[in-house]
C-alpha cells in the first residue's frame, strides 16, 4: 500500500492507480475501485489533468534541446543560436561552355553577347526532362576568327528561376521576407532592394557572414529558417546592417529545383537562344552533381555543433572538415589533416581529401570553389589549403568457402552470387571511405552469414593499382609513385617477385613488371623482364625502387609502345590481412576481380568418413 | 450497519480443553463493508458546510446510475466503459433499439459493478415524449436488498 504519492510516471494508468492506492490509506472514501462510483470520476479527471501537464512538461523540455526536440522548427531555432543556418535544397550545378555560332548570320554584329541569368537549357536523365538555368550573368567578346562567342566555365543549376517582389514596412516590427517554395535553393538566392516600383537602380545585399567590418551602411541580409520550414531574409536594424526605408522594392531572385533528381546529367541543349542568335554548340566541362534534398534534422544535429566549435574559423583540420562538409554537398568521404602530419611533411599547408559523391575526383571547379569561395576568409592567414585527390587502393580477393549442401537449396553458383552480394555490401557500407577500414574478419564473418549452409571461409586479399602511362608518341617519360595503405608482405625467399603486373609492350616485345632484392637493404629495385621458353628474361634492369616497410613504388623513365595498353595493373601482396588507411587513401575491392571458389564441405556432409577428400585453401597463390 | 455474534454456536462446539484455547472467549464477527462515494452533485451539508459523502446503499445505487449515464468515449482512456444510453437514443424506436440497450445496460451492470446483482429491466417506448423510460432493478450483495434505478432518456432540448 503507498503511503506517498509517486510523481514519476507519465502514464494514465499509473498515475491513477498512484492516486487509488494513495487513497486506500484513508477511510473517508472507499469506493475508488469501482469505475460507476464518483470518487473514481474525480480520479479520472485527476490523473488526466495530471498526464497531460506531464506530457506537456516532457515535450516542452525535449523540444527545448538539440538533441532531443523532434520538431523541425525547434531544431532550427537551437542551431540558430549556435550560429548555425541549416542548408536549403541544392540544385545539381555542372559547368560547361557554349558557343554561339554567328558566322552565318547577316548583318552588323554585336562585338559583345550578354548571356543572362537565368537563360533556359534543358537535359534528360533516367527518361525524365529537366531544365536548367544559367546561373551568373557573363559576356562573350566575338572571336574574329571563329565568328562565334565563346561563354567559358558556365555555371548552370537545375530548376526554375523564380523572383519574389515584397514592399518594405517598417510598421512591421521585425518584417521578414519569406521565400515561399521549401524547394528554393538559397545558395542561388540574390537579394535586390530598389527605392519604389519606378527606380531602376537596384542595391544588392549579401548574406551576413561575420560581424566584422558591417556598420549601418552595410547592405546586408540575414537567412534564417523560419518554423513553417521556409527560409525567410530580414535586414539589419540601421545599426547592424542597413535597413531599408519605408515602400522599399526587395526583390528576392532565387531558383528552385527538383535537387538530387538529375545528379549526372552530362547532355545539355538550349531552350532560349542568346542575343536572338540560335546557332549554339555546348561543351560539358562537369557533369552536373551536388544535388541534394534539404539538409535533415540529423544532420542539422550532427552539423551544428561542430560549427559551433569552429566559430567559422579554420584553425584546426576539424575545422577545414565542418565548413567543407556545411557549404559543399559533392562528398561522399572527407579526410583533412595538417601538412605536419603530411609524407613528406609540408608545414604551412592544410591537406584536403575529399571524395566525391559523383566521380572519384573532384572536378578543378570544384576544388577552386572550396579554396577560392568556402575557405576564402575563414582560414589562418599563412596556412594554405591544399586539396589532393583521393588516392585508391583497390583490392583483389581470392575468396574461398566450404557448405554444406544438405543445408540449403541453393546450388553452388547461387551461393557464389550470394556471397558476391554480401561482398559488395561490406565495400559499400564499409569501404570507400577515408575511415574505412578493410577488417578481415569482418569480411569472413560476412561471408560466413551470407547463407546458413556456409561452413567456413577464407579471404586472401591482394592490393594493386592501376596506371596509365605515356606512350613513346608522346615522347614524355614516366615517373609514378604508387602510395599503397599496407607494407608489403616478403615471402623470404629473395629470388620470389614481390610485385606482379599486367602485361605491356616495351620495345615491341611484351613485358612485365618483377624486382630483385637490393644487396644489404630491405628495399627491392623495379625491373622490367619478358618471358622467352618460360624463363624470365631480364629487359630493363633498374626500373625503379619498392620501400617494402612503407609499402611505396617508384616506377621511373619507362616509355611504353604505342600499341602497349593504356592501362597497367600493379599488384602486391598486404604484409597484414587488415588494411587501415591513411590521410588521402581509400580502400575499395574491386567487384570484377573477386575470384570466389565454392567446395563442398565433406566432413559436414559424410563426418568423419569425409576427412579423406577434405582439402583445404593456401594462405597464398 | 448490523453484526452477527456467533458466540452461541461457538459455544455449542465440544472441544478438548487445552488444544485450542478456551473456545468460549472465541468471537468471529462478519460486519457489512461500509461503501462509502464522493456525490458528483457536490451538495452541501446545511450546517457543516461541508460535501456530503454517500454511503452504503445509496453509494452503490448511484454508482450504478453513473455507469449507466457514462457514454462511450467520456471517460479518458476508457473508451468503452459505459452503457451509452445516449448514444442509442437517436436511433430508431423499435425493439432492436431496446435489446441494445437492454444488452448495454445488462453488459456494463455485470462489468462494472461487481457489488450488486442485475434482477431485471424494463425499458418502456415514450413515442409521445420522445423519450425512454429504463427501470433496472438489482440486488446489492453487501446488504441483500433490492434498489431501482430509474431512468428517462430524451432528448435535452
Amino acid at each position: 500500500m503507498a503511503t506517498n504519492l509517486n510523481v514519476t510516471e507519465l502514464d494514465f494508468d499509473q498515475i491513477k492507480k498512484n492516486l487509488t492506492n494513495y487513497l486506500k490509506t484513508q477511510t473517508a472514501f472507499n469506493s475508488h475501485d469501482f469505475e460507476g462510483s464518483g470518487l473514481s470520476a474525480l480520479l479520472d479527471v485527476l490523473a488526466y489533468n495530471t498526464h497531460y501537464n506531464a506530457m506537456t512538461a516532457h515535450f516542452a523540455l525535449n523540444e527545448a534541446f538539440l538533441d532531443s526536440a523532434q520538431i523541425r522548427g525547434n531544431i532550427v531555432t537551437r542551431a540558430k543560436l549556435l550560429g548555425y543556418i541549416p542548408r536549403s535544397v541544392l540544385a545539381p550545378r555542372s559547368t560547361i561552355n557554349i558557343t554561339v555560332d554567328v558566322s552565318g548570320e547577316a548583318g552588323t554584329l554585336p562585338s559583345t553577347l550578354t548571356l543572362p541569368r537565368g537563360t533556359k537549357l534543358t537535359t534528360q536523365v533516367d527518361g525524365r526532362n529537366y531544365r536548367y538555368v544559367v546561373l551568373n550573368e557573363q559576356s562573350a567578346v566575338i572571336s574574329a576568327d571563329s565568328g562565334s562567342f565563346v561563354f567559358s566555365n558556365v555555371i548552370i543549376v537545375e530548376g526554375t528561376r523564380k523572383k519574389l517582389l515584397y514592399r518594405v514596412d517598417n510598421d512591421i516590427e521585425n518584417q521578414k521576407f519569406q521565400i515561399s517554395d521549401d524547394d528554393a535553393d538559397t545558395s542561388t538566392l540574390r537579394v535586390l532592394v530598389q527605392a519604389n516600383e519606378q527606380s531602376s537602380s537596384y542595391d544588392n545585399y549579401t548574406q551576413f557572414e561575420s560581424l566584422l567590418n558591417v556598420n549601418s551602411a552595410s547592405r546586408v541580409f540575414y537567412l534564417q529558417e523560419n518554423s513553417n520550414e521556409y527560409f525567410e531574409t530580414y535586414f539589419g536594424d540601421g545599426v547592424t546592417g542597413k535597413k531599408p526605408l519605408n515602400n522599399n522594392i526587395v526583390t528576392l531572385d532565387y531558383i528552385f529545383t527538383n535537387g538530387e533528381d538529375s545528379n549526372g546529367a552530362s547532355s545539355f541543349t538550349m531552350v532560349d537562344n542568346i542575343g536572338g542568335y540560335a546557332n549554339i554548340s555546348i561543351t560539358t566541362l562537369a557533369k552536373a552533381a551536388g544535388g541534394s534534398v534539404k539538409e535533415t534534422n540529423e544532420s542539422i544535429r550532427f552539423n551544428a555543433p561542430l560549427t559551433f566549435t569552429s566559430q567559422n574559423r579554420a584553425v584546426t583540420s576539424d575545422d577545414y572538415r565542418a565548413i567543407i562538409q556545411k557549404e559543399f554537398t559533392n562528398i561522399n568521404s572527407i579526410s583533412t589533416w595538417g601538412g605536419e602530419d603530411n609524407n613528406p611533411p609540408d608545414y604551412g599547408a592544410v591537406y584536403i581529401s575529399i571524395k566525391p559523391l559523383v566521380n572519384e575526383t573532384l572536378t578543378a571547379n570544384e576544388k577552386t570553389e572550396i579554396t577560392n569561395t568556402i575557405l576564402k576568409g575563414k582560414s589562418v592567414v599563412s596556412i594554405t589549403p591544399v586539396i589532393v585527390d583521393p588516392n585508391f587502393t583497390y583490392l583483389e580477393l581470392d575468396v574461398a568457402f566450404k557448405y554444406n549442401p544438405n543445408l540449403t537449396d541453393r546450388s553452388s553458383v547461387e551461393l557464389t552470387a550470394v556471397v558476391r552480394d554480401a561482398i559488395s555490401d561490406y565495400n559499400f557500407n564499409e569501404l570507400n571511405k577515408f575511415d574505412g577500414v578493410f577488417r578481415h574478419s569482418q569480411l569472413l564473418k560476412a561471408v560466413d552469414n551470407a547463407d546458413p549452409s556456409i561452413q567456413n571461409s577464407n579471404v586472401r586479399p591482394y592490393m594493386f593499382m592501376n596506371i596509365t602511362p605515356n606512350k613513346l608518341a608522346a615522347g614524355l617519360d614516366n615517373n609514378f609513385t604508387l602510395d599503397f595503405t599496407a607494407p608489403f608482405f616478403n615471402s623470404g625467399a629473395s629470388t620470389n617477385f614481390m610485385i606482379s603486373s599486367t602485361m605491356w609492350k616495351f620495345g615491341g616485345e611484351e613485358v612485365y613488371f618483377g624486382d630483385i632484392p637490393i644487396s644489404g637493404s630491405t628495399d627491392r629495385q623495379v625491373m622490367v623482364y619478358k618471358i622467352v621458353n618460360s624463363v624470365n628474361v631480364t629487359v630493363i634492369n633498374d626500373a625503379g625502387l619498392i620501400d617494402v616497410t612503407a609499402g611505396t613504388i617508384t616506377l621511373n623513365n619507362f616509355v611504353s609502345d604505342n600499341d602497349s595498353v593504356d592501362i597497367i595493373r600493379i599488384t602486391v601482396i598486404p604484409d597484414s590481412l587488415d588494411l587501415a588507411p591513411k590521410r588521402d587513401q581509400l580502400i575499395a575491392i574491386d567487384p570484377l576481380r573477386v575470384q570466389i571458389t565454392p567446395s563442398i564441405d565433406t566432413i559436414s556432409v559424410s563426418g568423419s568418413s569425409g576427412t579423406i577428400d577434405y582439402t583445404t585453401t593456401s594462405r597464398l597463390r | 450497519m448490523s453484526t452477527n455474534n456467533l458466540s452461541d454456536k461457538s459455544s455449542q462446539i465440544n472441544e478438548p480443553s487445552g488444544v485450542l484455547g478456551d473456545l468460549k472467549r472465541i468471537q468471529s464477527a462478519s460486519r457489512l463493508k461500509p461503501w462509502t462515494d464522493l456525490d458528483l452533485n457536490l451538495t452541501l451539508h446545511p450546517i457543516r458546510n461541508d460535501i456530503i459523502p454517500l454511503k452504503d446503499d445509496r453509494a452503490i445505487k448511484y454508482a450504478v446510475r453513473n455507469l449507466l449515464l457514462t457514454n462511450f468515449y467520456e471517460r479518458p482512456f476508457n473508451l468503452g466503459l459505459g452503457a451509452n444510453l445516449r448514444g442509442l437514443l437517436f436511433e430508431p424506436a423499435d425493439e432492436i433499439t431496446k435489446q441494445a440497450l437492454r444488452e448495454n445496460i445488462a453488459r456494463t451492470i455485470v462489468d462494472g459493478e461487481q457489488r450488486v446483482q442485475l434482477l431485471f429491466i424494463d425499458i418502456v417506448d415514450d413515442a409521445d415524449t420522445n423519450s425512454y423510460r429504463i427501470l433496472v432493478k438489482f440486488r446489492i450483495k453487501e446488504y441483500d436488498s433490492n434498489e431501482t434505478v430509474d431512468i428517462v432518456l430524451k432528448r435535452l432540448r
